[in-house]
């Protein structure tokens, strides 16, 4: 096709308009597909996070609250619930399995949570997918050891038999530590990409242990402070938990021990399904989503529009070139098809770099993005429906060529064979 | 009637809205044939040679070339008719500039299958047409042939857009003050090279000037206010 | 190509042929004989209630028809019921593949919930992409009746789905 060997030839002489104009668009299309590709991955990481799970349980607030501090661990409990209610409903005959969980501590950034047995028996993920210890085993009798979820134990090197201290509070940095009762890791878990990577696992027994010489919120002094050794033989069941899960022997009375729940004299509860929870936790993010998505496409129309303005410029500084390819023996239509093959190329090239740039940032941030928002972002080829949106820029490209091509076809008739200077 | 190569009867031709600008009942080029015409800018010069190219068609009269009548032919045929059998070189700025020198002389045959036929029966392929329709002009060197047409002299471009208007041997050359740009001494040389062309490939030649010094080099010369009864000054009938 | 289109005509008719496909409503569910429940119409909401509900000597708010009855004749039969998702468990591709099917929307928090013979738990292999929750979906398939054999299996409805379309008022 020598139409688009001129085209090309033409371009390459005014290159630097030409780079900035694709550079323009390689960055908006960069963008488009960044925002797509973080949203369907952050649905996707959502959805797998938990499953078999019938009810969460936690003292009254909201239920996308609970959903996201009990199971993805982000924000906070507002207050927490009595041991006696956790059994209370554990020893239900509709219950089949619960297991408890305590919030509120921290090591190097990372949550901290106590729970029992149940916990690694009866917990799953993804596709009814149960936890897997790789290394070593759950924790026992002693309370003061810790199972590392994944994340943690690579990205802190720890390994089997490492002493580690339990921060109290979940910053990252932290300014009050239990360091008189070190844990000892006893076992790391599969990787499971959800936030479970980034939990350390303690028993309950362990996280009274550490709390057991507080009073009011802060550690006590000289002889009120408990070791770790007087710590173990002390009776260290809760008094309090922050949530519990919940299996139940049908699913079809969900509904009604919910209700149960949420009734509760004994201490104001709530009970959530994390189905429910997490359409309306996704319901609130999809306003933002689309509107996210809304904005990416209109600076990729602005790029595009770039573009058109960069053809429609060149285009009077182009007569003479017109004419000339007039009087050797091309038709008005080549000259147009001529523009309609820059606008193609420009977007083309603009979208080859924007993907490039795509899967440069994703090599680049992938690590920075897992450990600090949990989120996996794959460096995988396009999706059908990343193809089609490509698709539908380039479309849209020469569609917008046809505007300059149109002129320079209207320019060249007119013109005839006389070059104007 | 059917052998000269361009015959014009009884043309009339005004833009839209305006006086006439040409009437002229006769005119003729033969095959073969080099003709100075005298035509100063706005006598409706460059009007003539876009009826002579068919890019206009004119209100009255015809214009036959090699004896076909353009007004004829549709747009787009007269467009490939005019390249089939018309080769141009204009003042200046005759070339793509981010061509190289060979591809600005190839360009015609990019457009038209029978001057590439005609070009390669003479020459053996359009690479080689270009090459040696270069050397005759005086570009020998390969290294040229290769190099940005804007690198080049003004004369050596106005050299390489007559390779471009004689490749693939057009029955017609049409040069619009092709020498004005250059310096005197290198008029008549330019001239020369390209009447040698020309005769070879049995092309006419129609050259249009102001520089009345260079007439008597052509076989017949003319002046446009002549032969275009439209520019006489208003005067009593003659008959 | 041919014989693969072939097969699925032949399946199609087949299937809807063999199993004529009925329509039930909700009411359908509840076998005739069963006794009347008033419903507990009492929101959470309401604040005038507090009192009673947070005194100890007051009767326990009891669970909502633990065993209600079901209706056994409608085991195995092709059934089509529109309802509301209540989802179960999503994949990773954000299809709901386990659901709970009930009358009315908002069978969450605020409302009192559906006794267990007003409750469909619905499986489904490729599940639906549930854009909102109140939005209704038809269910077609064929539905599974468990009577109440003990104390831990809860009586009721059971399907796994094989058509499941979002439900339009006709215009």
């Amino acid at each position: 096709m020598y139409l688009l060997r001129l085209a090309l030839a033409s371009l390459a002489n005014r290159r630097f308009t030409a780079f900035l104009t694709a550079f323009a668009i390689a960055l908006s299309v960069c963008l488009l597909l960044a925002v797509e590709r973080v949203r369907h991955e952050a649905r996707a990481s959502f959805a797998s996070t938990v499953s078999g799970t019938d009810l969460i349980v936690g003292a009254r607030s909201g239920s996308v609250n609970l959903l996201l501090y009990s199971v993805f661990r982000i924000g906070n409990a507002t207050n927490n619930i009595r041991w006696d209610s956790f059994e209370h409903y554990a020893n239900n005959p509709q219950v089949k399995w619960a297991i408890p969980i305590s919030l509120g501590d921290s090591h190097r950034g990372y949550r901290v949570m106590g729970t029992n047995q149940s916990y690694f028996e009866h917990y799953q993920y993804g596709r009814r997918q149960s936890l897997q210890v790789v290394q070593g085993r759950a924790f026992q009798t002693d309370p003061f050891e810790v199972v590392l979820g994944a994340q943690v134990a690579d990205a802190l090197h720890y390994k089997l038999g490492d002493k580690l201290v339990l921060a109290h509070g979940v910053a990252a940095i932290s300014l009050v530590k239990h360091d008189d009762k070190p844990f000892t890791v006893v076992g790391i878990l599969a990787r499971t990409g959800t936030p479970v990577d980034r939990t350390l696992h303690i028993s309950l027994g362990g996280m009274e242990a550490i709390h057991v010489d507080w009073k009011n919120g802060v550690p006590a002094r000289g002889a009120g402070r408990i070791s770790a050794d007087q710590a173990r033989n002390m009776d260290l069941t809760p008094s309090a938990i922050t949530a519990f899960m919940v299996g139940l022997n049908s699913k079809i009375a969900t509904f009604a021990l919910q209700r149960d729940i949420n009734d509760f004299r004994g201490e104001p509860l709530m009970a959530i399904l994390p189905g429910v929870a997490l359409q309306e936790l996704w319901s609130l993010m999809g306003t933002a989503e689309q509107a996210l998505f809304v904005i990416s496409v209109f600076v990729v129309l602005t790029g595009l529009i770039g573009m058109l303005t960069a053809i429609v410029t060149s285009l009077n500084e182009r007569r003479r070139e017109m004419a000339i390819l007039r009087s050797v023996g091309a038709r008005p239509w080549h000259i147009a098809g001529l523009l309609i093959l820059e606008a193609f190329a420009l977007a083309l090239v603009g979208i080859l770099a924007g993907m490039a740039l795509l899967y440069l940032g994703i090599a680049c941030a992938q690590g920075y993005v897992q450990s600090n928002y949990g989120l996996y972002l794959p460096l995988s080829l396009p999706s059908a429906y990343e193809w089609s949106l490509l698709g539908i820029i380039l479309a849209a490209a020469v569609v917008m060529g046809a505007i300059p091509a149109w002129r320079a076809y209207r320019q060249s008739l007119a013109d005839g064979l006389s070059i104007h200077l | 009637m059917s052998d000269a190569l361009i015959e014009l009867a009884e043309l009339g031709f005004a833009w839209p809205g305006q006086a006439m600008l040409l009437d002229i009942p006769a005119f003729r080029l033969e095959r073969g044939e080099t003709l100075f015409l005298k035509g100063p800018s706005g006598s409706g010069k460059t009007t003539l040679l876009g009826l002579l190219g068919g890019v206009h068609t004119p209100q009255h009269g015809s214009v036959h070339l090699l004896g076909q009548n353009l007004s004829e032919l549709s747009f787009a045929a007269r467009d490939r008719f005019r390249v089939e059998h018309t080769g141009y070189i204009f003042q200046q700025f005759n070339l793509l500039p981010f061509l190289s020198v060979r591809e600005n002389v190839e360009l015609p045959c990019r457009f038209s299958r029978r001057r590439t036929a005609r070009a390669v029966q003479r020459h053996g392929s359009v690479a080689q047409a270009a090459t040696q329709l270069l050397a005759h002009l005086g570009l020998t060197d390969p290294a040229l042939l290769q190099r940005r047409a804007d690198t080049l002299s003004i004369g050596q471009q106005q050299r390489v857009a007559a390779a471009r208007a004689l490749i693939g041997q057009p029955e017609l050359v049409i040069a619009d003050e092709p020498t004005s740009a250059l310096d005197s001494d290198a008029r008549e040389a330019f001239i020369q090279l390209l009447f040698a062309e020309c005769r070879a490939a049995g092309s006419s030649l129609l050259f249009v000037s102001h520089d009345q010094s260079l007439a008597p080099l052509f076989d017949r010369h003319l002046s446009l206010a002549e032969l275009n009864h439209a520019a006489r000054p208003a005067s009593p009938e003659v008959s | 190509m041919l014989r693969a289109v072939m097969a699925l005509l032949l399946l199609t008719s087949m299937s809807l042929s063999a199993a004529e496909l009925k329509e039930v409503s909700w009411e359908a569910l509840i076998p005739p004989d069963a006794p009347k429940l008033t419903p507990q119409m009492t929101p959470m909401h309401d604040l005038a209630d507090i009192g009673t509900t947070l005194v100890e000597a007051a009767p326990a708010v009891h669970q909502q028809a633990p065993d209600a009855p079901v209706v056994q004749a409608l085991d195995g039969q092709q059934l089509r019921i529109p309802g509301y998702i209540v989802p179960l468990e999503v994949n990773e591709a954000g299809r709901t593949t386990e659901f709970l099917l009930v009358p009315y929307f908002g069978a969450c928090i605020h409302v009192p919930p559906p006794p267990s013979n007003q409750i469909v738990h619905v499986t489904s292999a490729v599940g639906v992409k549930v854009e909102e929750l109140y939005q209704p979906y038809w269910i077609e398939g064929p539905m599974q009746v468990k009577a109440s054999t003990s104390d831990l299996a809860q009586a009721g409805y059971q399907m796994a789905a094989a058509k499941i379309y979002a439900y339009e008022l006709p215009d």
